[in-house]
């Protein structure tokens, strides 16, 4: 029977240096995978690796702005050479500018191309540039990481969630593009305590208090315990019969089909 | 009612105008109108007259009715079927919700973006982003007079590739309903259109209606 574990599997992870990036990478390297971690500072990539290394982990990061093609691609290129292949690309980073609040008409060109060139044409970019080697992995996997902004349309985050529900849509069609190369490719739509959440609470207090109401499970998730768990299945060999579909981690918030 | 329809130029939009200018006032925008939002908002302004009551959107760049595999597609082919085609969208609602004291918006695009399209993952992604983009407008500007609604159409009502796929993808699924031809599926489009625009759909909001003879049945 194939195990929920990623050991023996190389793993591609984009934004690894801080909030829900940083628990993926724990769990990724605790389920026994090797880590390419991609960060925008430098410091944090240092400090992860150094956290996963001192519990017997496997990791090394890479300095990336996952807007920049060249970036993406020179990402790949390192994940190949430093650990010998690619199984698993798991595109997780995102712009600050992503939980900044405003309604459609207040928003500019440039803040759009911001939220979409992080969400969406990045993770077109780590497609194309990692198909041919999630293809010679064998069982390759792509975990994008989506929002319940893009199902459900939040009034006040229209553009983060039209990227991520354009993610969403990427995803179904790679997966069925890919198929016959028996690479899956899978979303996970989270809901989880990050800096990101922390900034939205602040600001509004209430937030707690609609969580408690609209949550069945009456709590924001934990990144690491709730959240990354997901994650690793997707990137796992036990979820190679699953591909297109969106794995959502919100305490029960959302309910689809 | 005073209606602007984007995309009137070609195949699904001019076949909305042709129909809707029979009772009602429409103006017809062009693509060069959506470029940016200033254009947008200029296009969309009151022309001397009353202020426009309804935008059907059904404007897509020509590129994103073609064909490709997302693993080969080049940078400018990604951005003529995907970001090009929400940069026009934007820039409608923005307008809209700028030069317009209510209304009613309805967005139409094919229904690739509900379950993914082999060859058309890009433009697939641009109209869930979209959809996504009428949720989010709707719930912002409900209490503002706006309803919002997307029209998620079978491909055999576009263009290009994505009509010819549409074909061979037709054949695949069994419809819901009897096989329906593109004249009786334009037909069912504008149908649609008239009941989302009218006052019979004065307490909907947001939603997606599915026009292709019941093959995708979403939430």
């Amino acid at each position: 029977m194939t195990g929920i574990n990623c050991e023996g599997r190389t793993v591609l992870l984009t934004g690894a240096g801080s909030g829900l990036g940083r628990s993926l990478a724990h769990a990724l390297a605790e389920a026994g995978a090797e880590i390419l971690a991609t960060v925008r500072r430098p410091e944090t990539g240092v400090e992860v690796c150094e956290e996963i290394q001192a519990k017997g982990g496997r990791a090394s990061w890479l300095a990336c702005d996952v807007r920049r093609r060249e970036e993406v691609d020179a990402a790949v290129a390192a994940a190949v050479e430093r650990m010998g292949r690619l199984d698993v690309v798991i595109h997780n980073a995102t712009t600050p500018l992503s939980s900044h609040q405003a309604t459609l008409e207040k928003l500019d060109d440039e803040f759009w191309d911001e939220i979409v060139s992080t969400n969406l044409r990045a993770a077109f970019w780590f497609a194309r540039a990692a198909y041919p080697h999630l293809k010679a992995a064998g069982q390759g996997s792509l975990v994008l990481l989506t929002s319940g902004a893009g199902v459900e349309g939040v009034p006040a985050l229209a553009e983060y969630g039209a990227s991520k529900a354009g993610v969403r849509a990427l995803a179904k069609s790679l997966a069925q593009e890919w198929g016959p190369d028996q690479i899956v490719v899978n979303c996970v739509s989270p809901a989880a305590m990050t800096v990101a959440y922390e900034r939205v609470m602040e600001q509004d207090p209430s937030w707690a208090d609609h969580i408690r109401r609209t949550v069945p499970l009456g709590r924001v998730g934990d990144p690491l315990e709730d959240v990354a768990p997901a994650v690793v299945f997707l990137a796992s060999p036990a979820a190679r019969y699953i591909t297109g579909q969106t794995l959502v981690v919100t305490g029960g918030r959302t309910m689809l089909l | 009612m005073r209606i602007a329809i984007t995309g009137a130029e070609r195949a699904i939009g001019a076949l909305l105008a042709k129909d809707l200018a029979r009772d009602h006032d429409v103006r017809e925008i062009t693509p060069a109108q959506l470029e940016t939002r200033t254009a947008a908002e200029a296009a969309l302004g009151p022309d001397g007259g009353a202020p426009l009551e309804a935008i059907v959107h059904a404007y897509a760049p020509e590129a994103a009715y073609a064909g490709g595999i997302l693993s080969e597609m080049s940078d400018e082919e990604w951005d003529g079927r995907c970001e090009a085609v929400l940069r026009a969208t934007i820039h409608t609602l923005q307008a809209a919700r700028t030069v317009m004291p209510g209304g009613v918006v309805v967005v139409v695009l094919p229904n690739i973006g509900l379950a993914g399209q082999k060859g058309f993952g890009a433009y697939s992604a641009a109209c869930e982003a979209q959809r996504c983009l009428v949720k989010a407008c709707a719930r912002a500007w409900g209490r503002k007079g706006f309803r919002l609604h997307s029209i998620a159409a079978s491909p055999l009502l576009f263009e290009g590739d994505l009509a010819r796929d549409g074909e061979a993808v037709s054949a695949l699924l069994r419809a819901s309903l009897p096989t329906r031809d593109a004249a009786q599926l334009g037909q069912d489009l504008i149908d649609a259109a008239r009941f989302l625009l009218s006052d019979k759909a004065a307490g909907l909001t947001g939603s997606t209606l599915s026009v292709d003879a019941g093959r995708w049945m979403p939430l």
